[in-house]
């Protein structure tokens, strides 16, 4: 849906608000059904759309001379109709059709999870390396340092501390770099793990979505494509 | 079979015309042999936007809120031909399973009963 499209819709959803009139028996069945889709994964801009549709279906029908009641009663509870629309979505899902407020949440999902795995894979392999170039050094240096006469040794680097402590906080810093490297390697692991199982979880469950269509005005609702390939290989299956 | 007939007769009405929401529940809901739920309509109307076999456009009401015209697409006049021409093979699959030109078993026990009911009567006369 384009955004010049989303904003029209939007525009004119909005414009619809107040045809209605503010009846306490309609703003509930408004905000329970905005509730339930919300339930659902539909994108804010078109829960406003649905909410919009709905109260013109009202306005249009208290004009035919239909009570407010009535009508809702033709509409069936907020929590079935919005299980009609969910399980409509879920349909679309199931076909492998994910609508684009989906598929961008996917998106930044496994974005966040890439780009926070990359940052601290980032910073443990820096404080990694260097911890381990240092306890090298110093290691090194504990035992190289007593060697070398201390008139040819600048002054910084004459040995303050005694060789057992430099040797010991060397070999220290070396296991602790060593130890930051080897979670790198795990944390880049689980990292993998978590985008795998985002990518499974983006994969819908085509049973579960129709154990919730039963129970819903769904129940009345084209099966299309959703009974395996048609014959025809239509876009969305056909009469079944 | 009737929920997928649910399509074919939205594709079917806006074939003729474009219409809103209310105007095409209405008369769905005008032949009772689907027996359509106010609330079923919308989910799907919105489904078959989101497929693409049908477009949307605004129009000012003289007496309401402006209304969502819906219309076929062109990708929705192709699959309402596909599903045409499906419903076509259906139909005609249960046609020739329903209307059989020999008798079924029921007619035959039927028949079978009048003819013993004859010979008993013409005995007894």
């Amino acid at each position: 849906m384009s955004a010049r499209h989303e904003l029209s819709s939007l525009q004119h959803a909005s414009r619809t608000m107040g045809f209605t009139g503010h009846e306490p028996l309609l703003d509930r069945y408004l905000t329970g059904l905005r509730k339930e889709l919300q339930s659902w994964e539909i994108s804010p801009t078109e829960i406003v759309e649905i909410v919009g549709e709905i109260e013109r279906h009202v306005a249009d029908a208290k004009q035919a001379g239909r009570t407010t009641a009535e009508v809702l009663g033709g509409l069936g509870s907020a929590d079935e109709l919005a299980d009609a629309y969910g399980a409509a979505l879920r349909m679309d899902l199931a076909e492998g059709r994910p609508s684009s407020w989906t598929r961008a949440r996917a998106f930044s999902r496994r974005a966040l999870v890439a780009l926070s795995g990359s940052v601290v894979t980032a910073i443990l392999t820096i404080v990694g390396l260097a911890a381990l170039a240092t306890g090298l050094v110093a290691s090194v240096a504990a035992f190289v340092l007593p060697l070398v006469p201390s008139h040819l040794l600048e002054p910084t680097l004459r040995p303050g501390l005694p060789q057992l402590v430099v040797l010991l906080a060397g070999g220290a810093l070396a296991t602790l770099g060593l130890q930051l490297l080897r979670w790198r390697g795990v944390h880049r692991r689980l990292a993998h793990r978590l985008l795998a199982r985002q990518e499974r979880a983006s994969i819908p469950k085509s049973t579960e979505s129709f154990s919730k269509t039963t129970h819903s005005n769904v129940a009345h609702f084209p099966t299309s494509g959703s009974n395996g390939p048609s014959s025809r290989g239509s876009e969305s299956g056909g009469i079944t | 079979m009737r929920r997928g007939l649910l399509e074919l007769c939205i594709l079917g009405l806006l074939e003729e015309e474009a219409s809103y929401g209310y105007e095409i529940v209405m008369r769905l809901a005008g032949q009772p042999v689907f027996a359509v739920s106010e609330g079923t309509v919308y989910p799907l109307l919105r489904r078959l936007k989101r497929l693409g076999h049908l477009t949307t456009y605004w129009q000012e009401s003289v007496s309401g809120p402006p209304r969502q015209y819906y219309r076929l697409s062109r990708r929705g006049q192709k699959h309402l031909v596909d599903l045409r021409e499906e419903w076509r093979e259906i139909s005609s699959a249960v046609d020739a399973l329903t209307a059989t030109s020999s008798p079924t078993s029921h007619e035959k026990t039927a028949a079978e009963n009048k003819k013993k009911t004859a010979e008993a009567a013409g005995a007894a006369g």
